[in-house]
C-alpha cells in the first residue's frame, strides 16, 4: 500500500476528495468503524447511538474521505436518501450477530441499491462484530436467498450474489478491535482510485 | 368502473377461500404480504396463547426480550433468535404483563405472571413478591352449617339437607360444599369433613385475564398499575408497587377479556367481554349503564383508536364506541383464532388490527378495509405485535404446533386503506365543481315558482305548434313529389325510392304500393336524370298490374357517367293510365344520388 501511495502521489493524483456514506441498521458499528479509521490519539473510547448524522474528514493514502456517518435507527433511516446523490463510495455495516434483523438489513439495502440518486458507486460491506459466537460468516450473510434451501436458513441472508451492476465487497471486521477495517477501506481506496 | 378481470383474479387468489359468509359475501381477495419474514423456528416447541406472549425491555438495553409463559409452568425469555432462559413457574400461567413500578432509575418494567389465584412478580426474572386475590364473602349460614358440622353439633346428613335447602333457596354455594353434597358415601363424607377440620370456609377466587393500566402519563416507561379480572366477577386495580388494590369494581358476570384505555389519574375506561355474551363498560371505577349484547360469545377484545373491536363466534368483527353505537363490522370467511392490536409507531396511521382465521390467514384491517393477508401453515394459537429485538413493529406468530414466526413490518410498507383495492377509488375524492350560486340564478328560480302555470301553458302550446307545423311539412313532401316518398289520396298509391350501390353503379329500388281496393292496370312510369351525369337503364316502362295491397319493387341500373362530375337527383314520374282525362302525373318522387366511390383500376 505504501508503495502505491507513493505511486499515487508521483503521478500527482493526490488529495482527491471523496465522498463516504456509511449506513447501516442500528447498533450495526458503524460510528465504532470510522473512530478505528481516525488516528490513534483522536479515536474517542465511548460511543453514543448517532443521531441525524456527523460528519468526519478522514485521510486514507492520497485520498481525502469525507464520512457521512448516517445513523441507523428506524425514524432517521429515511434521511439516507437526500445523500445517495453525492455519494462516492457506500460503506454498508452489517451487524452479524443480529440474525434477527438480517431481513431488515436486506429490505435497506435494497431500497438504497434501487434508488435512483445513487450512482454505480462501489459498496463495502463490514460484516460487524465477527468477535461474537453467535456471528455468522460473511460468505453466509452474501448468499442470495435460494428457494432450495429450507426457508429457515436462507433467509438471514443480504443476497449480495444478486448485486450485478456494481462493485462490492464483503470484509469481517471487529470494530473494537479494528481488525478487517483497513482491508475493507483500502479495498474502497483502490476502486475509487482507479475511477 | 371495475374490471371484470380483477373479479376472477379474486376468485383464483388467494389462498384457500372457504365459506362465504356475511351479505357482503366476501372471497379471499389477491393481496400480498407487507411482511418481511424475519425469523421461523418450527420446533420452538411452545404452547401459549395470546395472553400469555409479551415483549418488553426486561434489562433496560433496548433489546427487548420476548417472555412467554408456557403451559408446562415455564417462563421462557428469547432473545434475537434463541432462547436465552427458562424459568420455572409454581402454576399454570393465565396472562403475563410487564408493568413498571417506580419512578426511579433505571426503568425496568417486572414480570407480573398471572396464575390461580395469585400473581408473581418477577424482577430481573427472579421472583419478587406474591399478591393473593382477597377472598369473596361466604354466606353466612353456610358458614355457621360447616362450623357446626366440623365442632360436631349437627350430624353430616342433617348438614348435606340444610345445604340442599339453602341451594334450592338460590344460594351459590362453594365448592367445598358441593363435593360434600356430591360423594355418596357416608364414611367418605366424614373423611372429607375430618380433611377440612379446623379450616373455615372460604371461598377463593381465580384470575381471568389481566392487563395494564397506566397512572398518570402515556409514556411506554411510565408508571403503571396492574387490572385484574377475577372469575367472582370482579375488576380489581392493583397498586403500581403491587401490593394493595386500589379499586374494585362489581361487575356481576366473569370476564373473560378486558380492554383498558386512558390513565388512573386522569381518567379511563375499561371494556369488558363477559362469558354472558354481553359487553360491559366501566368508567373511572365505576359501572356504567351501557351494556351491549353481542350476538356471539366473544372470542377477542382489542383497543383501537376510539373505539373497541370485538371479535365473536359467528366470525364477525364489530367496533363499537363507548357509548354504545356500533362503528363497522367485518364478516370474515371463517372462524377467528386470534387477534391482536397493531400499532405501527412510525407511521400517522390509527391503531390497526391484525386477526387470525382459522383457515390459516392472517390478516391486517385498517379502520375496517383489508390491508394484507399472508398464511401461517399451522393454526395460530397466540399473536403479539410490539417491539422485539431493536426493531419496532414486529409480528410475533405462535402456533400450535409450537412454531415461533417473527416478521418484521419494512419502513416502507403502506398500510393505508387507500392504497390498497378495495376501498372507494381515489376519483371519488375529488370533489366536483358545483358552479357558484348566481344572482340570476336564485332570480330565475324565483321567475319559475311565481309564473309557473304560465309557464306550462305556453310551453304546451308552442309544442303542438311545432307538431302541427312538422305534421303539414310532412304532409307536403308527400304530396309534392318532391321527396323520396310519395302518396296522393285521389288514386291511393305510395312509391318510395332507395338507391343501393357504391360505385359509377347504382341501382335505384321503387317500391310501389296500391293502397286502394281497386286494381290499377297499364299505369306508365317514366325516369328523368340529367343525361350528361346519369345514364339509365330504363328511361320507361308500364306497370301491367298493380293488386292492392301488394308491394311491387322495380329495379332499374343508374350509371354515373363521370364520377367526378358531381351528383344531381333523379325522378320518377307515376303518369295516368291511358284513357284519363289528365296528363298530370300520378305521382312524382325524387332522388338525390349519392357519390360515387372511385373505381378501382
Amino acid at each position: 500500500m505504501g508503495f502505491f501511495d507513493k505511486l499515487l502521489s508521483f503521478l500527482g493524483v493526490s488529495g482527491k476528495k471523496v465522498n463516504v456514506l456509511v449506513v447501516g441498521l442500528d447498533n450495526s458499528g458503524k460510528t465504532t468503524i470510522i473512530e478505528r479509521l481516525k488516528p490513534r490519539p483522536k479515536q474517542s473510547a465511548e460511543v453514543a447511538p448517532t443521531v441525524g448524522f456527523s460528519v468526519d474528514e478522514l485521510q486514507k493514502g492520497s485520498l481525502t474521505f469525507t464520512v457521512f456517518d448516517m445513523s441507523g435507527a428506524g425514524r432517521y433511516r429515511t434521511l439516507w436518501e437526500q445523500y445517495y446523490r453525492e455519494a462516492d463510495a457506500v460503506i454498508f455495516v452489517v451487524d452479524s450477530a443480529d440474525k434477527l434483523r438480517m431481513v431488515v438489513a436486506r429490505d435497506e439495502m435494497e431500497h438504497m441499491l434501487a434508488h435512483p440518486n445513487l450512482r454505480k458507486v462501489p459498496v463495502v460491506f463490514f460484516a460487524n462484530k465477527k468477535d461474537l459466537p453467535v456471528a455468522m460468516p460473511p460468505v453466509e450473510i452474501a448468499q442470495a436467498a435460494v428457494t432450495a434451501l429450507p426457508p429457515c436458513l436462507g433467509r438471514w441472508a443480504l443476497g449480495l450474489d444478486n448485486i450485478k451492476d456494481r462493485p462490492w465487497q464483503i470484509v469481517p471486521s471487529n470494530g473494537l478491535s479494528g481488525e478487517g477495517i483497513d482491508k475493507g477501506v483500502d479495498w474502497l481506496a483502490e476502486r475509487l482510485g482507479k475511477q | 368502473m371495475v374490471d371484470p378481470g380483477d373479479y376472477a383474479a379474486a376468485e383464483h387468489g388467494h389462498g384457500a377461500a372457504s365459506k362465504n359468509s356475511g351479505p357482503i359475501g366476501q372471497m379471499s381477495p389477491p393481496l400480498k404480504s407487507v411482511w418481511l419474514e424475519a425469523f421461523n423456528d418450527p420446533v420452538a416447541g411452545i404452547t401459549a396463547y395470546t395472553p400469555c406472549v409479551h415483549t418488553c425491555n426486561l434489562f433496560g438495553d433496548g433489546d427487548n426480550r420476548l417472555v412467554i409463559a408456557d403451559e408446562d409452568r415455564k417462563l421462557k425469555v428469547w432473545k434475537g433468535t434463541q432462547k436465552a432462559s427458562e424459568h420455572q413457574l409454581l402454576d399454570t400461567p393465565v396472562a403475563i404483563c410487564s408493568f413498571i413500578s417506580d419512578n426511579s432509575q433505571p426503568r425496568l418494567p417486572a414480570l407480573a405472571v398471572a396464575a390461580g389465584s395469585h400473581i408473581y412478580v418477577y424482577r430481573n426474572l427472579r421472583p419478587y413478591s406474591k399478591f393473593m386475590l382477597p377472598p369473596e364473602n361466604v354466606n353466612t349460614e353456610e358458614q355457621d352449617i360447616w362450623q357446626k358440622v366440623m365442632e360436631g353439633e349437627i350430624v353430616i346428613g342433617d348438614a348435606v339437607a340444610q345445604l340442599t335447602r339453602l341451594q334450592d333457596a338460590g344460594v351459590v354455594l362453594q365448592t367445598r360444599s358441593l363435593q360434600l353434597m356430591n360423594i355418596g358415601d357416608p364414611d367418605a363424607k366424614m373423611a372429607f369433613v375430618e380433611h377440612w377440620q379446623g379450616q373455615p370456609l372460604v371461598a377463593t377466587t381465580v384470575i381471568t385475564c389481566m392487563d395494564i393500566v397506566k397512572q398518570a402519563i402515556d409514556e411506554p416507561d411510565a408508571v403503571s398499575c396492574l387490572v385484574v379480572g377475577t372469575e367472582s366477577g370482579r375488576i380489581l386495580v392493583i397498586n403500581a408497587a403491587g401490593t394493595a388494590i386500589v379499586k374494585n369494581i362489581w361487575v356481576g358476570i366473569t370476564p373473560a377479556m378486558i380492554a383498558v384505555q386512558g390513565e388512573l389519574d386522569v381518567g379511563y375506561r375499561i371494556t369488558v367481554a363477559g362469558r354472558d355474551g354481553k359487553l360491559y363498560h366501566i368508567r373511572n371505577g365505576e359501572l356504567t349503564q351501557t351494556i351491549i349484547q353481542l350476538e356471539a360469545q366473544p372470542v377477542g377484545l382489542v383497543r383501537l383508536q376510539k373505539h373497541v373491536a370485538v371479535g365473536c363466534m359467528n366470525d364477525v368483527i364489530h367496533a363499537y364506541q363507548p357509548s354504545g353505537h356500533k362503528s363497522w363490522s367485518i364478516y370474515l370467511p371463517c372462524h377467528i383464532l386470534a387477534m391482536q392490536r397493531m400499532e405501527v409507531t412510525s407511521q400517522r396511521m390509527t391503531k390497526a388490527l391484525v386477526v387470525a382465521l382459522s383457515n390459516g390467514e392472517v390478516r391486517i384491517y385498517n379502520e375496517k378495509l383489508l390491508v394484507s393477508i399472508h398464511t401461517v401453515p399451522n393454526p395460530v394459537t397466540a399473536l403479539w405485535f410490539g417491539r422485539y429485538g431493536r426493531e419496532d413493529n414486529t409480528l410475533i406468530t405462535i402456533t400450535k404446533s409450537g412454531m415461533l414466526d417473527i416478521k418484521m413490518l419494512p419502513r416502507t410498507a403502506n398500510l393505508e386503506a387507500g392504497a390498497v383495492g378495495g376501498g372507494p377509488p381515489p376519483e371519488q375524492e375529488i370533489p366536483l365543481a358545483v358552479p357558484k350560486k348566481t344572482r340570476l340564478y336564485v332570480e330565475q328560480t324565483q321567475r319559475e315558482r311565481e309564473q309557473a302555470s304560465d309557464m306550462h301553458r305556453t310551453f304546451q302550446r308552442d309544442l303542438a305548434k311545432l307538431r302541427l307545423t312538422t305534421a303539414r311539412a310532412y304532409v307536403k313532401v308527400l304530396t309534392d313529389g318532391q321527396g323520396a316518398a310519395a302518396f296522393t289520396t285521389s288514386t291511393n298509391l305510395s312509391l318510395s325510392l332507395s338507391v343501393a350501390g357504391l360505385g359509377p353503379r347504382f341501382r335505384l329500388s321503387l317500391l310501389l304500393r296500391n293502397e286502394g281496393t281497386k286494381q290499377m292496370l297499364d299505369l306508365p312510369v317514366v325516369l328523368r336524370a340529367d343525361p350528361a351525369l346519369y345514364s339509365l337503364g330504363k328511361t320507361q316502362f308500364v306497370i301491367p298490374l298493380l293488386v292492392p295491397g301488394l308491394q311491387y319493387t322495380f329495379e332499374i341500373p343508374v350509371t354515373a357517367l363521370d364520377p367526378l362530375q358531381g351528383t344531381d337527383s333523379v325522378t320518377v314520374l307515376l303518369l295516368a293510365p291511358g284513357g284519363s282525362s289528365s296528363s298530370a302525373p300520378l305521382l312524382q318522387a325524387t332522388i338525390k344520388m349519392p357519390m360515387s366511390e372511385p373505381e378501382d383500376v
